[in-house]
């Protein structure tokens, strides 16, 4: 039996030595908590106020928020936005006090809401200062805006404008694509913004359009201007391509393919860092870009750079925080370490940096919660390499070094108690993963007859294209002809979106769950994908580009 | 809020191995009435014929009820780890099947008042009931000592008797039998886990728990002759 034990601990130790990492205290200074909504833009840091701002799908009585708060955490002043219900993306934007052709101005925040609104804010006080309103197509504003002089650059839902910082003055307003989280750029003189359907066009800086060029992606972000030309991140139904577009011959050439959902590029003197589902491609593009480094994780929002240049990449995975990556500019060889809080779940933001005696890093998560910390401390990691799986690890490797130990001295009893503890920790840690693989695996491997479910009575046009139908009580409602969605989730939210349903939602631990359709809950909604059962959340269920959802209540 | 049935039935079943979630339907008010009734009823019943018949300990149930129900409210966020099962299965080793499945639906009826009560109720009454049974049909001891790898194979078999029975809470009318073999598939990373804490708790429990049955059973045997004995002179 002694022989059993020994052979089963030592098979044991085998499968779980894990290199040791290190570790410092983590110190976590304070928390902002949204009371509800997400946070999917960074905190914005100026002049000892922080801005943040929380988004959602606003069904109930909850609706967005911008919060000032001190570098301890109290709040200066707030804002909720009365009728933006849908998804706030846009960062806010400081513009310090200065004067211009139009007039002058005070320390503004600006913030673009969903609903098309840009509002002024004066910084100290939280008093609005100007509002307008831009078009509105499903929804408004959720692109970054950039100053320009004395002006903002707002990307509209249907183009462009330009509005004078002083009093709001819409100076010039263009249609162009139809824009999502994409943004302008100056370069040589012009603006460039691209948009949905791929077209990215140069307009003068008094609004004329110059140029207008056709890519094959949606185009959701501000280009980033490289030596070459600018740099694009194309998003396609189920992956991207990096780019650059040479504004002199009006060329786009594809550097690389990449994953789906691009998050938004980041550049810092010529090094570009640009992330998606699969990974963070870097990029040296001081010269002609070439790929130089590839990391692989889960990030598709915002990217930042830390005051000593390592890139912080917010994990969008549930029970996951931020990816922390220092790459020799040099030989690109990189060390990733991950930042875990006790909070972590899926997130967009970036994180900040706000450089005062005690706070030095400020992070914020789907969760809806801001946290500041005043040490940063690391789990160093190497390439494709779970920190807190790590950590677990070497609990689970002390515990059975005790058990030898204890079996050696003959307390055998003790020793068999530690061995199944360490067991039973490491099913424990290892299940969340074990199970979503084996998942995937049962669900490729099952063979339910398949009825993709098309309906003769649709329209044509929604051939191609992925449907989604939503059935219940009160009857049967189809929507068609969307495309590029990834998940499920996507895909539903996009429809609540475009038709004015309301959506609720819930994060579990195993992804979200949707609680209602339309304000209808009952006991449960449940969906097929292309006439199938599925076993997969809904954020974690792919979709192809001709997927039919049916969602039907449970009555 | 009911998570079972809806949205990928693998998340369901994990959420119901999670123990914090919801499983399948939940049941109307008179439902849940009957069926609480009907289970607690069965329990009882298998209560008073217990007592009147053989030798046990009331104190010692009372305390193994509420350590059962304790345990399982204690660990909800650990994943389908359920030393109940460790205690009905001993219990019917040595106590005898008719405790093992009452201890079974009372601390499945009451714990399930804090951890969310609906039609999943049932199965897992049922499932502990039959791990109870599995535990009365076999035999673990070797005198007074138990025959740990034997206890720990049956244990093993018992979880996964017991996911497959509680799994069929999730039966719809649109569930086949392949969609059901897939669904009990699904649910194998949580049945490891279920065997994992079963060894767990046996290793560190089980010969403890077992002399502590037999001693109750010890005990009680020479008092119940007694009474029975008195009873037959009166």
């Amino acid at each position: 039996m002694r022989l059993v034990w020994s052979i089963l601990t030592i098979l044991f130790l085998s499968v779980n030595v894990v290199a040791s990492s290190t570790q410092e205290d983590m110190t976590f200074v304070w928390g902002y908590q949204f009371e509800e909504g997400y946070i999917t833009t960074a905190p914005l840091i100026q002049d000892d106020i922080i801005y943040v701002r929380s988004s959602g799908y606003w069904t109930g009585e909850g609706r967005p928020e911008l919060v000032a708060l001190t570098m301890k955490g109290e709040v200066l002043w707030n804002f909720t936005h009365p009728t933006s219900t849908q998804h706030d993306m846009a960062p806010p934007v400081v513009a310090m006090a200065g004067e211009g052709s139009c007039g002058t101005w005070g320390d503004l925040v600006l913030v673009l809401w969903a609903n098309g609104d840009l509002i002024a804010f004066d910084a100290r006080s939280g008093q609005i200062e100007w509002n307008i309103t831009t078009p509105l197509d499903g929804w408004g504003l959720t692109g970054t805006a950039i100053l320009d002089e004395d002006r903002v650059l707002v990307p509209t839902r249907t183009g462009i404008a330009g509005v004078c910082l002083a009093d709001g003055e819409v100076q010039f307003e263009v249609q162009l694509d139809h824009g999502w989280r994409n943004g302008p750029v100056v370069y040589q003189g012009m603006i460039w913004q691209g948009g949905e359907s791929g077209l990215f066009t140069s307009v003068s800086k008094n609004g004329t359009v110059l140029s207008e060029h056709i890519l094959s992606g949606k185009i959701r972000h501000a280009p980033l201007v490289v030596a070459e030309g600018l740099l694009l991140h194309l998003q396609h139904e189920s992956s991207s391509t990096i780019g650059v577009f040479n504004t002199e011959n009006a060329t786009f050439r594809t550097i690389s393919t990449s994953g789906p959902s691009p998050a938004q590029p980041l550049q810092d003197n010529g090094i570009v860092m640009a992330a998606d589902s699969t990974g963070v491609t870097v990029l040296d593009c001081r010269d002609v870009c070439e790929v130089k480094a590839f990391i692989e994780t889960t990030s598709n929002g915002e990217l930042s750079l830390d005051p000593d240049g390592a890139l912080w990449v917010p994990i969008n995975e549930a029970d996951k925080g931020w990816l922390i990556i220092d790459i020799n500019t040099t030989s690109f060889q990189w060390t990733a370490s991950e930042f875990v809080t006790p909070h972590d779940t899926y997130g967009t933001a970036s994180a900040a940096f706000p450089m005062t005696a005690n706070l030095e890093v400020l992070l914020a998560n789907d969760a809806g919660l801001l946290m500041a910390y005043g040490t940063v401390n690391f789990n160093t990691i190497t390439s494709g390499y779970d920190a807190s799986l790590a950590m677990n690890a070497c609990w689970l490797f002390s515990l059975l070094a005790l058990s030898g130990i204890l079996m050696g001295l003959q307390s055998f009893h003790l020793s068999k108690v530690l061995f199944t503890a360490c067991l039973l920790g490491s099913l424990v840690v290892l299940t969340p993963t074990l199970s979503q693989e084996w998942s995937q695996f049962i669900e490729s491997e099952s063979d339910e007859p398949l009825n993709n479910g098309w309906n003769e009575s649709w329209p044509e046009a929604w051939r191609g294209t992925q449907i989604l139908t939503i059935e219940s009580k009160e009857g049967t409602q189809t929507f068609g002809g969307f495309v590029g969605y990834q998940t499920v989730l996507e895909l539903t939210e996009a429809v609540a979106l475009s038709e004015g349903i309301t959506l609720e939602t819930e994060a579990t631990a195993l992804g979200t769950y949707i609680i209602s359709i339309g304000e209808l809950g009952s006991n449960g909604w449940e969906y097929t994908v292309d006439g199938s059962r599925t076993y997969l959340a809904v954020d974690q269920q792919i979709i192809s580009s001709t997927t039919i959802i049916v969602w039907t209540l449970n009555e | 809020m009911n998570k079972g049935n809806a949205q990928g039935q693998a998340l369901s079943r994990k959420v119901m191995f999670q123990t914090i979630g919801s499983h399948g339907l939940e049941l109307a008010p008179i439902s849940a009435l009957v069926i609480q009734s009907t289970l607690l009823l069965i329990a009882f019943g298998l209560v008073v014929s217990e007592r009147t018949s053989t030798t046990w300990n009331s104190g010692l149930f009372v305390g193994l009820l509420a350590f059962g129900v304790a345990s399982r409210i204690f660990l909800q966020p650990l994943p389908n780890i359920q030393p109940v099962t460790l205690m009905i299965f001993v219990v019917g080793a040595v106590l005898g099947w008719r405790v093992a499945v009452s201890l079974a639906i009372f601390i499945t009826l009451l714990s399930n008042v804090v951890m969310g009560d609906g039609y999943w109720t049932v199965f897992q009454s049922l499932g502990w009931s039959v791990v109870g049974l599995i535990g009365a049909r076999t035999s673990i001891l070797t005198g007074k000592k138990l025959n740990m790898p034997l206890l720990l194979a049956w244990l093993s078999l018992s979880a996964l008797v017991f996911d497959v029975i509680v799994t069929c809470s999730l039966i719809t009318s649109e569930t086949t039998i392949t969609s059901f073999v897939t669904l009990c598939l699904l649910g194998l990373p949580y049945d490891l886990l279920h065997m994992a804490g079963n060894a767990l708790f046996a290793v560190t429990f089980g010969q403890w728990l077992t002399t502590t049955l037999l001693l109750s059973r010890g005990m009680s045997e020479p008092e119940n002759s007694v009474v029975t004995q008195h009873v037959n002179l009166g």
